[in-house]
């Protein structure tokens, strides 16, 4: 045990013997000094950085300090700081310590300090990504991001090794997202692993990444990924300082800085979009948008997000336009179903009877004979059970959920009919609402439609129709006044483009869709050449 | 903190607003007395009978195909129920009903309206028609009939194919064009052809009938489950022609074709004509579209009407031989098809110009719109003048096609 540790080792059980109050005083600098560690220079003295380090990171138990001296200039002493279970531990042993303890040896002993950071950096430490800190906190925010920092007595700068290696999950196919045609990867928990798989789909230099740090306990980075040339610099800007502008403690989800970002806050329609896939973002980075990738969270963000983009999926683009055209709208019809159709029934049983052709209105009557009460309650009922039950199946382990959800469907949806408590149209009605509410690509808007359907039942069962029209009326005026990032939520139907129409009323094929969206990329719109559409070649000319 | 007041405010007025005014006409679909059917009969003293026709939901959903209405089953068995009631007017009358009716009437799916026969001929329908036309529920579209004898009984023939009796009278008008042999108005309609000064309103009458089909020895032993044929049917005869809103006469099965014809409302239906290659056999003729064209004119004070009738048929049947290959045979059949619609409109105008001397062909209104000026004299003196009406028919035939045989088959001799 070399001297230096041992005056370590002293230090610390004289720590451990200090009073808890002092101890608390500790923990709290390490907790609150960021800032000023922010501007400690790294010291020349190892003792001293290491006084430093001890105070700020000793506590950890997992953190190693690692002492031993390099074979040069006097042998001097070196200390490598590492978190345990964050690094790579071969690259630790292999690349670091053994070239810098065993193998600058016959670099001789010889050498003068000024030729020490030279030797050290480009002679000694194998491993690949090194780096120079000058200021403690940098220091620390390293070694709490995995990598290794090392000090060397008589340098007055700490060597930032990238040794990160953590447990993380594989990439697999996306869960939320999945897709019948089209890439099966999906985003992971670690954000050099999501900027990589966009990097690899769009491979220009253009594609630009600017991470910013978010949260004061967290320092979550938050990677901001657009194409230079494609999104508008001032939407950039604008991202960048929404983003630069929030103060948390900690971010663990891309919902944290969402509420931060949005332009309207207290509404209840998403406005940045959701994607776990990777082609997804370049698909939206390609029209011009700005992707959003925090670490920690498979989730990316894609701004500006407008109504129409949370309708449409990335299987519309793969598949044949025809049935991606069919399917648009199954899924638009879907939507408003999702939205009014327990309201419309609501009503129209239970105001405006007359609307209901004679013979639908018998078999209704005969169905509803004895129920114990109005639609209304018996909506909200079999509403609240059916969420209560997706709520449930979500929560459970996954084999229990399945069998919870089928059994209660179809325990409750049978015997609730069976007990005369609810008409098996209510049970249609609220099955129906339930797939459409499915239909949707994006998860967000959907629970938003979730949500605004209890509003619009109760307005159905106390004003009927015409509270179902103020409903809608309400929503859509609200919608109208909705931007994202400044861009209307409404855009492409209104304000109306034409050009767009081809990804909204339909979606054209490719070689026809030669514009992108008029509001997102106003300045570069075209998409590709136009007069790209195929044709068998000339049979005539080829027989001439 | 001002914005969260404000907020809570808000949803605390919309709240309010929403309970307020609340629910105010609720109603729950089954706390609804479905009405199918209304019947109105004249009662002594000046006042009416209203008989409303309800669906009974619970007897319809569990009946299993709502059969077994002959029995009359148990509670709940029978999948309507009439209901009388008595007033000075329909209102009174309805109203009077609900003290024994538990569910509130609801007329707006109501599919008939029955007058009965007396009523419409010595009371008229001007006393009655104001409800139908102000109440909000009652649809323009509902059919508009005439019934003969008591309503009641007539309302409570039990049918087997539908629900209730309204279903089966709208179903039995439904297929009016497979006959066009009798001429049924909706409520709407008819309350214009009353109002117009040139033309008079009609209707089909509803009659009950003897059902031949119910063995007579079924009425007294049945065997265990055996549901029998009801013994009694409706059916509608014929058309009930009008004088204003007063009832004045009858046309037969005939007669009401051929006001159909000149009305251009005849859309199907079958011709005998006699088969021109065999004495004494029948040939039937489908018809499958006909077109009217209705010209008045005025000639040396003399009024002519020329009514162009074009119609196109298909061969249905014939009894004995036919050579419909040869064109000849085609020409003739559609002259003989010509000079039979010919006589359905004579034997319709004879009925209403001589006998009755209404005008519910609507002869003035074609004439109000080609003479309009000429009309304003005419329409005060339009009953004296209408049976003096000279009405030139002519019927263009055509036969299309002749359906899968060309020959019928013949027993060969041996």
């Amino acid at each position: 045990m070399s001297r230096l540790t041992r005056i370590l080792m002293e230090k610390r059980n004289r720590g451990k013997k200090e009073s808890p109050k002092r101890n608390e005083k500790a923990g709290s600098r390490q907790t609150y000094g960021m800032e000023k560690l922010e501007k400690l220079p790294v010291s020349k003295r190892l003792a001293e950085n290491l006084d430093i380090l001890k105070n700020v990171l000793g506590l950890n138990s997992d953190v190693v300090f690692r002492t031993f001296r390099i074979e040069l200039a006097n042998r001097a002493e070196a200390v490598l700081v590492y978190v345990d279970g964050m690094i790579e531990k071969k690259i630790i042993s292999a690349e670091i310590i053994k070239p810098l303890m065993l193998e600058s040896r016959m670099a001789g002993m010889g050498c003068s300090k000024e030729q020490l950071l030279d030797l050290v950096e480009n002679s000694g430490i194998t491993a690949s990504g090194v780096k120079h800190a000058n200021f403690m906190g940098n220091v620390v925010a390293s070694v709490l991001y995995g990598d290794a920092a090392l000090f060397v007595d008589g340098l007055d700068l700490g060597l930032i090794i990238d040794v990160k290696d953590w447990p993380a999950r594989s990439i697999e196919e996306p869960p939320s997202e999945v897709l019948v045609r089209g890439p099966r990867e999906g985003f992971t928990e670690t954000l050099r692993t999501n900027t990589s798989l966009i990097r690899r789909k769009l491979r220009t230099p253009d594609l630009l990444f600017r991470d910013i740090q978010v949260g004061r306990l967290t320092n979550t980075s938050v990677t901001i990924a657009y194409i230079k040339g494609l999104a508008d610099p001032s939407l950039v800007a604008e991202v960048i300082s929404r983003i630069s502008r929030i103060e948390i403690d900690g971010v663990l989800e891309s919902g944290y800085l969402e509420e931060f970002i949005e332009d309207s806050p207290f509404s209840p329609f998403p406005q940045v979009l959701h994607t776990e896939r990777p082609d997804k973002v370049a698909a939206s980075l390609l029209e011009g948008r700005v992707a959003i990738l925090t670490d920690g969270t498979p989730i990316a963000m894609v701004a500006p997000a407008s109504f129409i983009t949370f309708m449409q999926s990335p299987e519309d683009y793969y598949e044949r336009f025809y049935l991606s055209t069919a399917i648009r709208w199954v899924r638009y019809i879907g939507f408003v179903i999702s939205l009014v159709l327990p309201s419309l029934y609501i009503a129209i049983t239970t105001f405006h009877q007359e609307m209901i052709p004679t013979r639908l209105l018998i078999s209704l009557a005969a169905a509803r004979e004895g129920m114990p009460f109005p639609a209304l309650v018996e909506a909200l009922l079999m509403e609240f059970t059916f969420e209560a039950l997706r709520e449930a199946g979500i929560r459970l382990p996954r084999a229990v959920g399945q069998a919870v959800s089928i059994v209660g469907a179809l325990v409750i949806g049978q015997a609730a009919i069976q007990a005369n408590i609810v008409s098996p149209l209510m049970v249609i009605v609220v099955a129906v609402t339930g797939i459409a509410s499915f239909m949707n690509p994006a998860f967000n808007i959907a629970l938003t439609m979730r949500l605004l359907r209890f509003p619009m039942m109760l307005l159905a069962g106390t004003l009927g129709l015409f509270g179902v029209m103020a409903g809608i009326l309400a929503i859509l005026i609200h919608m109208a006044g909705l931007r994202s990032f400044g861009i209307p939520y409404t855009a492409s139907i209104s304000p109306l483009h034409l050009s767009d129409m081809k990804d909204v009323a339909i979606r054209a094929p490719w070689w026809a869709m030669d514009r992108r969206p008029v509001e997102i990329s106003s300045k570069n719109r075209r998409r590709q050449s136009p007069g790209l559409k195929p044709s068998p070649p000339d049979t005539n000319k080829n027989k001439g | 903190m001002r914005h969260i007041k404000r907020i809570t405010l808000t949803l605390m007025i919309i709240s309010l607003l929403c309970t307020l005014p609340s629910c105010w006409d609720r109603r729950e679909v089954e706390r609804l007395g479905i009405v199918m059917t209304v019947g109105i009969e004249s009662a002594p003293g000046g006042k009416v009978r209203v008989i409303v026709q309800n669906i009974n939901p619970g007897a319809i959903g569990k009946g299993g195909g709502g059969g077994g209405l002959m029995g009359g089953g148990g509670a709940g068995g029978k999948p309507y129920r009439n209901r009388l009631g008595e007033g000075n007017t329909i209102f009174d009358a309805i109203r009077e009903l609900s003290r024994e009716t538990p569910r509130q009437l609801f007329f707006a799916h109501n599919q008939v309206i029955i007058i009965s026969e007396e009523m419409a001929r010595e009371r008229g329908l001007r006393e009655i028609t104001d409800f139908f036309e102000r109440h909000p529920q009652i649809r323009r579209t509902t059919w508009l009939l005439v019934g003969k004898g008591p309503l009641s009984a007539l309302m409570d023939e039990p049918g087997r194919l539908e629900d209730n009796p309204a279903q089966r009278v709208v179903g039995i008008i439904n297929e009016r064009d497979l006959t066009s042999q009798y001429a049924v108005q909706k409520l709407g309609d008819f309350l214009e052809m009353m109002e117009s000064e040139g033309s008079q309103p009609y209707t089909a009458v509803l009659e009950r009938k003897i059902n031949k089909a119910a063995p007579e020895e079924h009425k007294n032993r049945l065997a265990e489950g055996h549901i029998a044929e009801p013994h009694q049917n409706v059916q509608i005869d014929g058309t009930a022609i009008f004088r204003r809103d007063k009832m004045v006469g009858w046309l037969n099965s005939r007669e009401s074709r051929g006001l159909l014809w000149i009305r251009g409302k005849v859309r199907g239906g079958v011709i005998d004509v006699p088969n021109p290659d065999q004495k004494g056999q029948i040939i039937v003729l489908e018809i499958i579209k006909s077109k009217t064209k209705l010209k008045p004119e005025i000639k040396d004070g003399q009024i002519i009407l020329t009514a162009d009738i074009a119609v196109e048929s298909n061969l249905g049947e014939t009894t004995g031989e036919l050579d419909i290959v040869k064109p000849e045979t085609v020409t003739r059949l559609e002259e003989l098809q010509a000079r039979a619609i010919q006589g359905e409109i004579e034997s319709a105008l004879a009925r209403a110009q001589e006998e009755y001397g209404v005008d519910v062909f609507g002869f003035g209104e074609a004439l109000h719109r080609k003479y309009p000026r000429q009309w304003k004299e005419m329409k005060s003196r339009w009953s004296e003048l209408f049976p003096e009406v000279q009405v030139q028919v002519g019927v263009k035939a055509k036969i299309r096609r002749t359906g899968l045989i060309t020959k019928p088959t013949e027993p060969k001799q041996r």
